[in-house]
């Protein structure tokens, strides 16, 4: 059975199963962070994506018949029914990928979050509210860590490099348009189109990654434009791959240039890499369902 | 790397007691570590950080408020209550499989540890 393509829901789809995906990637750091304490700190952060999803699933089964419950929505939909960018799914590779991916995802993920305080939805913005407390926290971690690898010894800084040229295309797609953000844009219940804060965010990263004369990366992507892979599904007519716009320098600000073109992570399209990492997430629950322990 | 150590205030009104270490570079990176090893589960108020071997006047204090301090979603999710009571489980389910003539015993692995008695 097929979940539901509302407006509402999808909105609701696209950034619960963003923190759930990238939470279950941060996750899998557990035990393996070069430093002890700071294997704690990703942890937690980590958890609380996965609070945040919860949060927002719960939302989600208001609108949903009673055969669903948070579990089901979390661990029983197919794969082409999650939303998450692709960012979100992409293997953790080394700490700087790790680090660069928190950054960008981050960033976007607040400014997401402050436009939709706005909402007429007011349960949602009750959930958004609380939520942004915590990813108070995880800004502070993520621009804590940006910094310190930017400023060097120079492998840190080459790993970030490395790290933030291979997720910026990806991050883009973070604000690829929403199924139904017309309706969402009516009604109000999405107060700013996805294309304005797409421009919002790439304003602040570009200031951010000229502090640390890491402004390059964008530069790269300037001269490249970028196209997201994805897998083929069962969505084929669309077109296999996800292209973002191109950024470029005006007047002293970072600003896109064209649009989305095919359909990526919130049309339900993924990368190869998020088959197996669905195998891992679902499996208990698809082995065993309903199961408690 | 130096080590730092960890000061908390369970209440407002009470004196700074040290409550853990951490390592870390510098003081930033301290109390970012500090808040996540230490303060995570409520059990503060207020905190701060001191490389060790200064002066105890020089304390660096953490930015995060009481109200955030600890987190404020519904964490229970993350509890691990499986085993719980396991023995009482194991005692049910034996009695439930005793009653239709099954056993959950089996030999125990032998122990190999030096001067290991025999199983």
């Amino acid at each position: 059975m097929r979940i539901g393509d509302s407006p509402r829901l999808l909105l609701l789809l696209a950034m619960a199963d963003d923190e759930l995906i990238l939470g279950h990637r941060h996750s899998e750091w557990t035990g393996w962070v070069p430093h002890l304490e700071e294997d704690l700190a990703f942890s937690s952060i980590a958890q609380d994506e996965m609070a945040h999803a919860r949060l927002l699933y719960g939302l989600a089964l208001d609108s949903l018949g009673d055969e669903w419950d948070e579990d089901r929505l979390a661990l029983g939909r197919p794969p082409s029914e999650y939303r998450n960018a692709v960012l979100c799914e992409r293997p953790n590779r080394d700490w700087g990928y790790s680090l660069a991916r928190q950054f960008l995802y981050d960033t976007a993920d607040d400014v997401r979050t402050q436009a939709l305080l706005g909402s007429s939805w007011k349960e949602l913005t009750e959930i958004l509210t609380l939520v942004r407390m915590e990813e108070a926290y995880h800004l502070d971690h993520a621009r804590t860590w940006f910094r310190r690898l930017a400023e060097g010894p120079v492998a840190a800084r080459e790993h970030l490099a490395a790290g933030l040229e291979s997720t910026l295309g990806e991050a883009l797609a973070i604000f690829e348009p929403l199924p139904g953000e017309v309706a969402l844009l009516a009604a109000g219940d999405l107060p700013v189109a996805n294309s304005e804060l797409l421009a919002a965010w790439l304003a602040g990263v570009g200031e951010e990654l000229e502090a640390v004369s890491l402004d390059y990366v964008l530069e790269r992507h300037s001269k490249v434009g970028d196209m997201v892979p994805t897998a083929s599904g069962e969505m084929e007519d669309e077109g296999p791959t996800l292209s973002v716009p191109g950024v470029e320098r005006v007047r002293g600000r970072w600003v896109h240039r064209g649009g989305f073109a095919g359909a990526g992570g919130r049309a339900g399209k993924h990368s190869e890499d998020f088959a197996a990492l669905w195998g891992d997430l679902t499996g208990l629950y698809r082995a065993h369902p309903g199961v408690t322990w | 790397m130096e080590v730092w150590e960890v000061l908390g205030k369970r209440a407002p009104g009470d004196e700074w007691a040290v409550v853990g270490a951490v390592k870390a570079p510098d003081a930033s990176m301290a109390l970012l570590l500090a808040r996540e090893t230490h303060f995570r589960h409520k059990e503060g108020v207020a905190y701060a950080v001191r490389r060790r071997g200064d002066a105890e006047d020089a304390m660096v204090t953490g930015a995060w408020p009481p109200e955030t301090l600890g987190g404020v979603t519904d964490r229970s999710y993350r509890r691990q209550e499986a085993y719980a009571g396991v023995g009482a489980k194991l005692k049910r389910v034996a009695a439930d499989l005793a009653a239709r003539g099954l056993r959950i015993d089996r030999p125990r692995p032998p122990d190999l540890r030096e001067g290991g008695g025999a199983p």
